[in-house]
């Protein structure tokens, strides 16, 4: 039996996992962090940990307790190379981390030595032609290829990886010499587009917010820097990956307001948080929004079109009791005509006939009047002041009745559009 | 003692009567009755939106139980009242109210925090204001009929006893009282409050019934007229200490902080420091890191002493160890022997005492996954009183020496490596084991061996067995922090399961989730005080109200229904 085994660390011992199920340590010298060893005896039987452990107890000549911390002595192992992921019986389990154990020269190497083997066992099959004999001749070559490709197809992950990292340095070099130097944003910003590693873009990310937010820097040198990022496509794709920069530049309160004067439709507006980005710096803001807070939606697949409207919900039924308006922000929202047609407007009434029905249920005789007297609601209505139940009842009798949609679907939709306004006791 | 089993009964039955929540609607979802609705609600059903249920289906719910009570369920909550929620003690207060009973109603309004006290007349005049929140504020209706006459003496009342600190923190609730009745302020103090309240609060400043406001008054004055020195000269001169939250709202205002270096910013650290409870300093481990010393941990601890001897208070469990765990690792080291230990060692002294004997409380935790708060409990419990730990691993049971307290704590402040490398130490190759597979077989045989009347604790995520049900069918008292296995006996205290990833095709199903027990803790010892409530209430149901048909169950009879 062979093993191949992948050596983590765990309270700064090294250890491998032969199934994933426990750890086995390394008693005398251990191997180095991420590599792989190899196990391999006639006297293992098994790839599981309880095979290892009853392996090293007949090696040692020692029992294991399970309070025990099961250890490898170094004469039983050795390093392994990438050949040994050929013969290694569970070398299917550990391919996934052969990226970070060897280069890419080892893959190259591994490569020359045996693909060729590979294209030699396909010949044979070809070449075979008693079937039976030709069965076998597959299976090998199943095997072998299995072996060859799957520790290969490893190669693109560690090439990746080995750019990264070369990447990373080079870029967080460059940010860093940026760093050394006076600011100089254009500069900054030509670096900022070129960047792929994510530790620089955060990094430069930050840079650019915390110069940009100086208090000396007025706000139309903001906007007009914002405005250059935007024009900027790579610039604009790379500050959305740089969620620090976002966090930094709010911290201007650059959300004002920056319409006035206009009639926004706000029966559609959905209730969410506002955060910090482009759809926010680019969208148009009825009121101050603050990132963070419950902002009232009008989305719009146009950034410049989207609306913000500093508020919750409650502008809704603010502007329905105003008959229909409301001035804010020196805007008037509206929630123009009636339920019909407008599920918004009919979740608003819905809210409001359920709230009145719990606490103050004479209010809703008015919705009743052209209900016949026999109708089951005047009962509930007559009931509702001294049974809670009677009022549940009620609601849902007037919602169903005067808005047309199932009580308890109606009551679901309107606290969806509604994230704020929980109370906390 | 009414057992544990028998409040799980009730609840069923009160449950198919119509007469309780289902848990998803209460506010403290327990599966638990007292066998009296209004008993139930004034321990579980709090006036916000629950899953089915508006906040005004909760009103009318909670107000048409409150009106119908009966003068001895009002006597026996008002016996209990501190394990009440806020939301029926205010509720009783306005039945109190309009039944003209104006010593009740001071008793109901006793128990509340005082923000809820002050916005009471408030609350009686336009009850939207206080039970709602949203567009549903603007709302007019009224509970009970505002005698306004009365109102004013309960409103006068509250201002005479209200600490110069509460009337501080919730001037709002006084304006909008004060508002509605139309209060006129008479006499010195309440002129002077009335001038905190409504005007610049000069008139304050000389009142010392009302300190710490004049403290803060002038203090605010030095700082807008003269600087940082001069406002510490006034807060340092004053012998009561102004909230740590208005301290720092006033050094925000000045543009000043206690992270950014500046002439004077070692003795606003100083009196931050002074005026903090231990609660609040813990809170902001993180926000104070970059200056915090051994110094200031050194005065620290000596205000832990002080608090935990002399004066007693109840701990946010979760929230102090989640602060001190997000707090850097060198602070932690700082901090966790003189501030976090005494603190934990009270809070097991105080849980302690509601664990009722038999003794020792079992802990029967995962051996594979260390859960961090659990394992915590546990050893908050083992510091208190006895106390057993059961790992559970593919090869069986391994019951585990007690781990003290402080050895634990010592290792919250370890980083990844150290802290594996002392579990390594502690447990040796237990410590090594990573796998899932339970040996349920043996914690049948393990469970076998335990006391039943003893309480229970079952730390077991992702595992599932008829056999495990079985051990604990004779169990009294077991408190599970995942999901229930079913037994009598046995109750959820807190599940918290995130859904990763989850594919389901016509034959199959895959999920990954992930499991945290992060708030159990808190919650078991919630629980347990609420527990404490509900066994006292439901001593006091009289049996018809009951179900007579269903047999009742006593602990120790055997009999089970």
């Amino acid at each position: 039996m062979k093993l191949v085994l992948y050596v983590d660390m765990y309270g700064g011992r090294q250890m491998v996992r032969p199934d994933w199920q426990s750890m086995v340590f390394f008693s005398g010298k251990p191997p180095a962090e991420t590599t792989f060893i190899v196990l391999e005896s006639k006297r293992l039987h098994g790839t599981s940990a309880d095979a290892v452990k009853r392996f090293i107890e007949e090696e040692t000549g020692r029992k294991l307790e399970v309070r025990d911390v099961v250890e490898l002595p170094e004469a039983l192992w050795r390093p392994a190379t990438l050949d040994d992921f050929i013969d290694a019986h569970n070398a299917a389990m550990v391919t996934w981390y052969v990226q970070e154990a060897f280069p890419v020269e080892s893959f190259a190497g591994f490569a020359e030595r045996w693909v060729p083997s590979v294209v030699e066992a396909t010949r044979r099959v070809l070449a075979e032609a008693e079937p039976k004999l030709r069965l076998r001749a597959y299976r090998k070559l199943e095997e072998r290829a299995e072996r060859v490709y799957a520790t290969l197809a490893r190669t693109s992950a560690r090439a990746t990886k080995e750019r990264e990292r070369l990447a990373e340095r080079l870029e967080l070099e460059a940010v860093d010499e940026l760093g050394k130097r006076p600011p100089e944003l254009e500069r900054w910003a030509e670096l900022f587009a070129e960047l792929g590693s994510w530790p620089a873009i955060y990094r430069l990310g930050d840079m650019l917010a915390t110069e940009l937010c100086r208090a000396e820097r007025t706000d139309e040198e903001l906007n007009e820097w914002m405005e250059r990022f935007w024009g900027d496509v790579r610039m604009r794709d790379q500050l959305r990956k740089a969620p620090g920069f976002w966090r930094t530049f709010e911290r201007r309160s650059p959300y004002r307001a920056n319409v006035r004067g206009e009639t926004i439709d706000i029966t559609n507006a959905v209730e969410q948080k506002a955060a910090s980005g482009w759809e926010l710096w680019r969208g148009r803001r009825v009121g101050r929004i603050v990132p963070g807070r419950n902002a009232l939606v009008i989305a719009s697949s146009d950034p410049r079109k989207t609306t913000f409207v500093r508020g919750e919900r409650r502008l809704k039924h603010a502007a329905g009791r105003g008959g229909g308006e409301v001035r804010r922000f020196g805007c008037t929202l509206t929630v123009p005509g009636s339920s019909e047609g407008s599920l918004s407007r009919a979740l608003l009434e819905v809210e409001r006939i359920e709230t009145l029905a719990n606490v103050a249920p004479a209010s809703l005789s008015s919705e009743l009047a052209k209900l016949p007297s026999s109708h089951l609601a005047h009962r509930a209505l007559e009931l509702a002041p001294n049974d809670p139940r009677q009022a549940r009842i009620l609601a849902d009798l007037v919602i169903e009745y005067s808005v047309g949609i199932d009580a308890d679907v109606a009551r679901a939709l309107a606290r969806a559009q509604s994230v704020g306004n929980k109370r906390r006791r | 003692m009414i057992p544990l089993r028998e409040l799980k009964r009730r609840y069923k039955v009160n449950l198919a009567l119509g007469r309780a929540l289902p848990t998803f609607d209460m506010g403290v979802p327990l599966p638990l009755s007292t066998g009296s609705p209004m008993f139930d609600a004034a321990l579980v059903e709090k006036l916000s939106p629950s899953t089915t249920l508006t906040e005004s289906d909760h009103v009318a719910r909670l107000w048409h139980l409150v009106r119908n009570a009966r003068p001895d369920e009002i006597t026996a909550l008002a016996a209990h009242s501190r394990g009440l929620l806020n939301d029926a003690k205010l509720l009783l207060a306005f039945r109190a109210f309009e039944e003209r009973n104006l010593e009740l109603t001071h008793t109901w309004l006793r128990s509340l925090p005082w923000g809820w006290r002050l916005a009471f007349p408030a609350a009686v005049v336009k009850p939207s204001g206080s039970l709602f929140t949203g567009w549903r504020r603007s709302l007019e209706f009224r509970l009970v009929e505002p005698r306004f006459d009365e109102l004013r003496s309960v409103f006068r009342k509250l201002l005479a006893d209200a600490p110069g600190v509460a009337l501080q923190k919730y001037r709002s609730a006084i304006q909008s009282s004060a508002a509605l009745l139309k209060f006129r302020f008479e006499g010195p103090r309440e002129r002077a409050i009335h001038d905190f309240v409504f005007g610049k609060g000069l008139a304050a400043i000389d009142e010392p019934s009302l300190e710490p406001i004049g403290t803060t008054i002038r203090a605010r004055n030095a700082l807008q007229s003269a600087g940082p020195r001069p406002f510490l000269d006034v807060l340092e001169a004053s012998e009561r200490t102004i909230p740590i939250t208005t301290y720092m709202g006033l050094l925000g205002n000045a543009g000043l902080g206690l992270t950014e270096p500046s002439d004077h910013v070692e003795a606003l650290r100083d009196y931050a420091l002074r005026t903090a409870t231990v609660v609040e300093t813990l809170l902001r481990l993180v926000e104070w890191s970059p200056w915090l010393e051994a110094r200031h941990v050194q005065r620290l601890a000596e205000k832990v002493r002080h608090a935990v001897e002399e004066q007693g208070f109840s701990l946010p469990f979760y929230k102090i160890v989640r602060a001190f765990n997000a707090a850097p690792l060198g602070l932690k080291k700082l901090v966790h022997e003189p501030l976090l230990l005494p603190l934990l060692r009270h809070f097991g002294e105080r849980s302690k005492g509601l664990l009722p004997p038999p003794l020792p409380v079992t802990f029967v935790l995962p051996g594979n996954v260390i859960h961090l708060m659990s394992f915590l409990l546990y050893a908050v419990f083992a510091s208190a009183g006895p106390a057993r730990l059961l790992l559970l691993f593919p090869g069986g049971v391994e019951e585990v020496e007690p781990v003290s307290l402080e050895e634990v704590v010592a290792h919250l402040a370890d980083g990844i490596e150290e802290c594996q490398s002392w579990l390594l130490r502690r447990f040796g190759g237990l410590a090594s084991l990573n796998s899932y597979a339970y040996d349920m077989s043996a914690l049948r045989r393990a469970l076998g061996g335990l006391d039943p009347q003893a309480p229970l604790v079952l730390d077991l995520p992702f595992s599932d067995d008829g056999a495990v049900l079985e051990a604990l069918l004779p169990f009294e008292r077991v408190f599970n922090l995942n999901n229930v296995y079913g037994a009598p006996g046995e109750v959820c205290v807190a599940v918290d399961y995130y859904l990763q990833f989850f594919i389901q095709g016509r034959g199959f199903q895959l999920g990954l989730w992930e499991r945290y027990s992060d708030r159990a803790a808190e919650r078991f010892t919630e629980f347990l005080d609420r527990l404490a409530h509900f066994q006292a209430l439901a001593a006091l149901v009289p049996d018809a109200e009951l179900g007579a048909d269903a047999p009742r169950v006593v602990v120790g009879s055997g009999e089970r229904p």
